[in-house]
């Protein structure tokens, strides 16, 4: 999760992104948090695939950052201090909620 | 490369076309203030044509005969198809791959699509290199495959480190760098300024 939390830290831009997509992955088959980890995994690979290939603006990377960051560090820190699956739920639903918002 | 009239037409469509001004936020997270978007020329008839002619005649002109050219989708995907075409009319068909991007789950999905052998020689091409990671991407998964990369072509390096770096190892050559496209654009204006454009 440290690992996660730092990459997350160096903000959202493609190269980032696709590592994040990874390390999600990693996390998921080693068999830890994996519901709610293809769930983050899965809006940071649905923005990677939006933004490749093509340069994005200062503002649209500020928006995403605003948008998403702030759920997924507290998504990060649920999953590391072992939240009840409930409180978990709310910071996804959160996260999601964002990202559709992002899309809109 | 040398100068004839396919790259200096070429070249005058990518400042036309596929230059912008202002400034973006590239894959690697740094910031620019112009963008090349190689697609607008790549994917125009014009410019497919062109690519291909001076792909080949590189490739030519290094006495290299490839089995199979390839590269990431989407960017090296017109550029290849391309050059497949055009080589069957010169009578050296040479057929093209495409290397698909990375999914979400990484495990035994078919990376490379399209006529290509394990154990062929293959050039790796892009539209626009920066640092090198995509293309360098394409190159792995193409040695993963069983390929040898026996050159890397580019239609534009932005020059910054991808030829020292992720590429390093490897024959890369570029068609343009982002002086041939920015200079004389700075140059134009500047004659502009001045008032002596012709």
């Amino acid at each position: 999760m440290n690992e996660l939390e730092q990459k997350l830290r160096k903000g959202l831009y493609v190269d980032n992104l696709r590592e994040l997509v990874r390390l999600c992955e990693t996390l998921m088959q080693e068999g830890k948090h994996r519901v709610p980890l293809y769930v983050l995994q899965s809006v940071l690979f649905d923005l990677l695939q939006d933004w490749r290939g093509r340069p994005q603006t200062p503002e649209e990377v500020r928006t995403a950052e605003e948008a998403l960051l702030d759920p997924s560090f507290r998504l990060v820190e649920s999953l590391r201090t072992n939240q009840l699956l409930e409180a978990q739920m709310k910071v996804l639903d959160e996260l999601v909620e964002s990202f559709l918002s992002l899309l809109a | 490369m040398k100068n004839g009239p396919h790259r200096i037409r070429l070249l005058d469509l990518l400042r036309r076309d596929g230059l912008y001004r202002g400034e973006v936020e590239l894959s690697s997270g740094a910031h620019s203030n112009y963008y090349v978007d190689g697609k607008m020329v790549t994917l125009s008839p014009e410019g497919a044509w062109l690519t291909a002619q001076l792909v080949l005649d590189l490739l030519a002109d290094e006495d290299l005969h490839p089995d199979a050219i390839g590269g990431l989708t989407i960017g090296a995907d017109p550029i290849v198809a391309a050059v497949a075409c055009i080589s069957h009319e010169r009578g050296k068909p040479i057929p093209a791959f495409i290397v698909r991007q990375e999914r979400k789950l990484h495990g035994k999905q078919k990376l490379i699509e399209g006529p290509l052998a394990r154990d062929s020689d293959v050039v790796i091409v892009d539209d626009v290199v920066t640092k090198g990671g995509s293309i360098r991407g394409a190159i792995e998964a193409a040695e993963d495959f069983g390929c040898r990369v026996v050159k890397v072509i580019a239609l534009v390096d932005r020059l910054e480190g991808a030829a020292e770096e992720k590429l390093r190892g490897y024959s890369f050559t570029s068609i343009f760098t982002r002086d041939d496209l920015l200079e004389t654009n700075e140059r134009t204006r500047a004659e502009a300024a001045k008032g002596t454009l012709r």
